[in-house]
């Protein structure tokens, strides 16, 4: 599981530029999937169809974990060679400054810095550019192109051998959950898949996913907000105590019989969990369940420390919580009937 | 001229009807087919059963303004903002309001009566008023009524260098080039949509979108442009003269690099000028088209507007011009089996 995590984890994925890790998680898909495909957007969908036998009223579980990152996109380059960027999902300029940057078109490596007169704490976009060691412009343009994206370009790391640090854990660690479940699951129903793309810009790729396949119920993996650091805003999570079962965020509310419903299935299988009560986290959920005529939408995560860095970390054991969580509400009798 | 009357007409966002009137009588010995949706959106058809790639052009009806929500004692009025406007704008402006078109004056404490500290504060819009010339508060209710919307009267004009002026190049420059685009003959089965209430957030292109099921989606918009000043390249947007501006990134869209790559190539091959869109702010009906139903490929051709959202908006001709070629060019491109995802 480290392993696959690791793999995924030090691709360069930014929102609308997903390619990449796409690619990545379609060769990983493509021998255990029934069908693989992508769409106008970039999502990939991996299908598996239900166990021979099954009726032909078949429902469908639609699995969704977004495959991209924040980062930047290129909109001009100065005369020098100097790039000018513009984010890609929620970034702080003051936060950027002294960054490594990779594009994922041209592999290169840029380093993200701020002009001289800047105020180190009131940063704004116009005043960054990322340094990719060219004299002029003729010779930036042979490397990038404007639209070119960039995200973070740092390994994941092991801080212990179970705690994981990297700059995409969120969502590269569900991505790798939504892989297992496709290698293991054998199930009486439809279980689509969708690695979803455009998350950080505002859960754009969800949206016309959850209109495509159209499910009888989803489930939302992703990262969310840990209230245990230092003065950290009040929320009731931890990091390593249990896979967090989504209540309530930004954009939604789940219902109250299908976070009941994840309880009963994780006290019965003496599963770690958490309840997930997070007012200012954004997820592909809130998009999925008003998506045609509503979808029942649940939602888990893993607990994260320091969620808006290139510096995310995160407990295995919440991880495998989380995969042993999802595995058994899918084998549960009651999942359609909550 | 379709420019002048275009950007005269009154249509401030959810009140686009007469916009839409001068439009659908332009549009209808050019179509086979004219409808108007739930939301006000015209929706303007050729070749609808042909083969080929459905492509959509959009551009909307609709323009910055205000609504009168208040009227006082002194028969003036009170307004709130339809869409993006910027306060500091409105002071002294002439405008028209409501059905019957009243000409008022927004109105402020004159230099003369402020005091020192006053004067390096711009005034906030509850400080400011409408005058239309009424002494009291029953005058003002028999000429206006509270929900009637204002526009700026501002009135078309060319000048210096190819330039031109006009209330709402944003986004009636847009419509001017569509209806251009109508006139010439094509094969394929095209849709052109005047879209209402974008200015108020996209809420007429989605309809439109869900309705029209295009393969292939193409947004014009009059954008910001900020090439005065000592604006650094990457902070003016657009330069104006500099050709149609093709959208890299904005606030509701990702723009798609095969579709720009497809339009750039087209331009380029015609020796058309064209430019990159070079900020982030702000938005255009893509941002609801390219996620509507399963997601629809969808790009972004605007024209350099300066002075955007405020009673003159600047034009260049060229701009409008060549928008026009390129747009054309790239329907033609189509029509041979050109696709931007090949």
């Amino acid at each position: 599981m480290k392993d696959l995590i690791k793999s995924l984890a030090g691709v360069s994925a930014p929102a609308g530029a997903e390619q990449e890790v796409i690619r990545a998680i379609r060769a990983r898909v493509e021998g255990v999937a029934d069908e693989v495909y992508t769409d106008t957007l970039g999502n990939l969908y991996a299908i598996k169809k239900p166990a021979a036998g099954a009726s032909s009223s078949v429902k469908t579980v639609l699995v969704a974990a977004h495959a991209d990152e924040p980062g930047v996109t290129v909109v001009d380059i100065d005369d020098e060679g100097f790039l000018r960027i513009a984010p890609l999902g929620h970034l702080a300029a003051a936060d950027l400054v002294g960054r490594r940057v990779r594009f994922v078109r041209s592999k290169i490596l840029g380093v993200i810095y701020a002009e001289g007169d800047a105020k180190r704490n009131a940063v704004d976009f116009s005043q960054l550019f990322v340094d990719i060691a060219v004299s002029d412009q003729e010779e930036a343009r042979k490397l990038v192109q404007i639209g070119d994206a960039a995200a973070f370009a740092y390994e994941m790391q092991e801080v212990t051998p179970r705690v994981l640090l990297g700059h995409a854990l969120d969502n590269r660690v569900a991505c790798a959950v939504a892989i297992n479940l496709l290698a293991s699951a054998n199930v009486p129903f439809q279980l689509v898949v969708v690695f979803s793309v455009q998350q950080q810009v505002g859960s754009r790729g969800i949206q016309v996913a959850g209109y495509r396949i159209n499910p009888d119920l989803a489930m939302v993996l992703d990262a969310t907000p840990t209230g245990d650091t230092p003065k950290a805003k009040r929320l009731n999570l931890t990091m390593g105590s249990g896979v967090a079962i989504k209540a309530l965020d930004a954009g939604m509310a789940v219902a109250p019989a299908l976070v009941q419903h994840l309880i009963e299935v994780a006290e019965k299988a003496q599963i770690p969990y958490q309840i997930d009560v997070s007012p200012e986290a954004h997820t592909d959920a809130a998009n999925l369940q008003i998506a045609r005529s509503g979808i029942p939408t649940c939602g888990l995560s893993v607990p994260t420390r320091y969620l808006d860095t290139p510096s995310q970390m995160m407990h295995m054991d919440d991880v495998d919580a989380m995969g042993k969580l999802l595995q058994a509400w899918m084998a549960s009798e009651r999942l359609f009937d909550v | 001229m379709l420019l002048k009357a275009l950007t005269e007409a009154f249509g401030p966002s959810g009140f686009e009807d007469e916009v839409r009137h001068l439009l659908r009588e332009e549009v209808i010995p050019l179509a086979d087919r004219v409808s108007t949706d739930a939301l006000g959106s015209l929706i303007v058809e050729k070749n609808p059963d042909a083969e080929g790639s459905r492509v959509l052009f959009a551009a909307h009806m609709d323009e910055v303004g205000l609504m009168v929500v208040g009227i006082e004692d002194n028969g003036l009025l009170r307004f709130r903002p339809l869409g993006g406007v910027d306060p500091r704008i409105l002071v002294a402006k002439p405008v028209r309001i409501g059905a019957e078109r009243r000409y008022g004056v927004i109105g402020a404490k004159a230099i003369h009566l402020q005091q020192p500290e006053e004067r390096t504060k711009p005034f906030e819009m509850q400080q400011l008023l409408i005058d239309i010339g009424a002494n009291t508060r029953e005058e003002a209710e028999r000429l206006v009524e509270i929900g009637d919307p204002v526009v700026f009267a501002t009135e078309y004009e060319e000048f210096g260098d190819r330039r031109a002026k006009a209330k709402s190049f944003d986004d009636r420059v847009g419509c001017a080039v569509l209806v251009e685009l109508l006139k010439q003959p094509t094969t394929l089965p095209l849709t052109v949509a005047f879209t209402v209430q974008e200015e108020t957030g996209l809420r007429g292109a989605g309809p439109v979108a869900y309705r029209t099921k295009p393969d292939l989606a193409m947004v014009v918009e009059g954008t910001v442009c900020f090439d005065v000043g000592e604006a650094k390249s990457h902070e003016q947007s657009t330069a104006q003269g500099a050709g149609p501006a093709l959208s890299v990134v904005d606030g509701k869209t990702i723009a798609n690099t095969k579709f720009r790559e497809f339009i750039k190539s087209v331009a380029d091959e015609e020796a058309i000028p064209w430019q990159y869109r070079r900020t982030v702010g702000g938005a255009n009906d893509a941002g609801v088209i390219h996620l509507s139903e399963m997601g629809i490929l969808t790009a972004a051709v605007s024209i350099p507007t300066r002075y955007i959202h405020a009673p003159a908006q600047v034009i260049h001709l060229d701009d409008y011009h060549n928008t026009i070629r390129l747009l054309s060019a790239v329907i033609e491109r189509i029509e041979k089996g050109g696709h931007p995802i090949s």
